[in-house]
């Protein structure tokens, strides 16, 4: 193999280096995320975004705080299309993820109170499209 | 009423009008030097303003559509 060989090669393995944590980094985030609802760490609130069902640790609450960084950017731009409130759109979907939520992730009822969902129908607020 | 009766009493007044008056003249530059001054420290934590602003259930309801769509393009923080 020539030296120039040698230098592509090495170059190529550099740009590999570099490019993929990026990528790994993000998936981590979604995957410690998915992991930490499954495992019932974090539900579903009301008002859209997620919250810590026990007591959290640092890296949860980081991880929650991430996660509805990026939720209410979502929310903001619906709200932004739809001529509606950001608190509107954040609630709407609240609605949305506790329906979406499969049985043995949790969720907040309207009560306030975090509730396993079962097979059954969730609780929802009174405002939410039934 | 004697003028000398008069003029004993203004002294006496006069005496504590000046003793009031030293003593605000020594207690305010003592407050200022204890930490008088009102201490102001940021929040460790955010401040949170629940405005619970009334969310009306038309709203909701024509919303809906387009905040389904956002979540299920963003299914991976959902």
């Amino acid at each position: 193999m020539s030296k120039n060989w040698v230098e592509i090669i090495a170059a190529a393995a550099l740009l590999s280096v570099s490019v993929i944590p990026g990528v790994s980094a993000a998936q981590t985030l979604v995957d410690q995320y998915k992991g930490a609802k499954s495992s019932g760490l974090v539900g579903e609130k009301m008002d859209g975004y997620i919250g810590a069902v026990t007591q959290p640790s640092a890296s949860i609450e980081a991880l929650i705080s991430a996660i509805n960084i990026k939720r209410k950017d979502v929310y903001f731009k619906v709200a932004e299309q739809t001529r509606a409130r950001p608190d509107e759109a954040a609630f709407t979907g609240g609605c949305t993820n506790i329906k979406n939520t499969k049985p043995g992730e949790f969720y907040q009822a309207p009560g306030g109170s975090w509730v396993q969902r079962t097979d059954a129908a969730p609780q929802l607020d009174s405002k939410c499209p039934q | 009423m004697t003028e000398e009766r008069l003029t004993a009493d203004a002294k006496i007044a006069n005496r504590q009008d000046m003793k009031r008056i030293m003593c605000i003249a020594i207690a305010a530059p003592a407050l200022l030097a204890s930490g008088g001054c009102v201490q102001v420290a940021a929040p460790d934590k955010p401040i949170e303003i629940n405005l619970n602003i009334k969310i009306e259930q038309q709203v909701v309801l024509r919303i809906e559509g387009a905040v389904k769509d956002a979540i299920e393009e963003n299914s991976e923080i959902f």
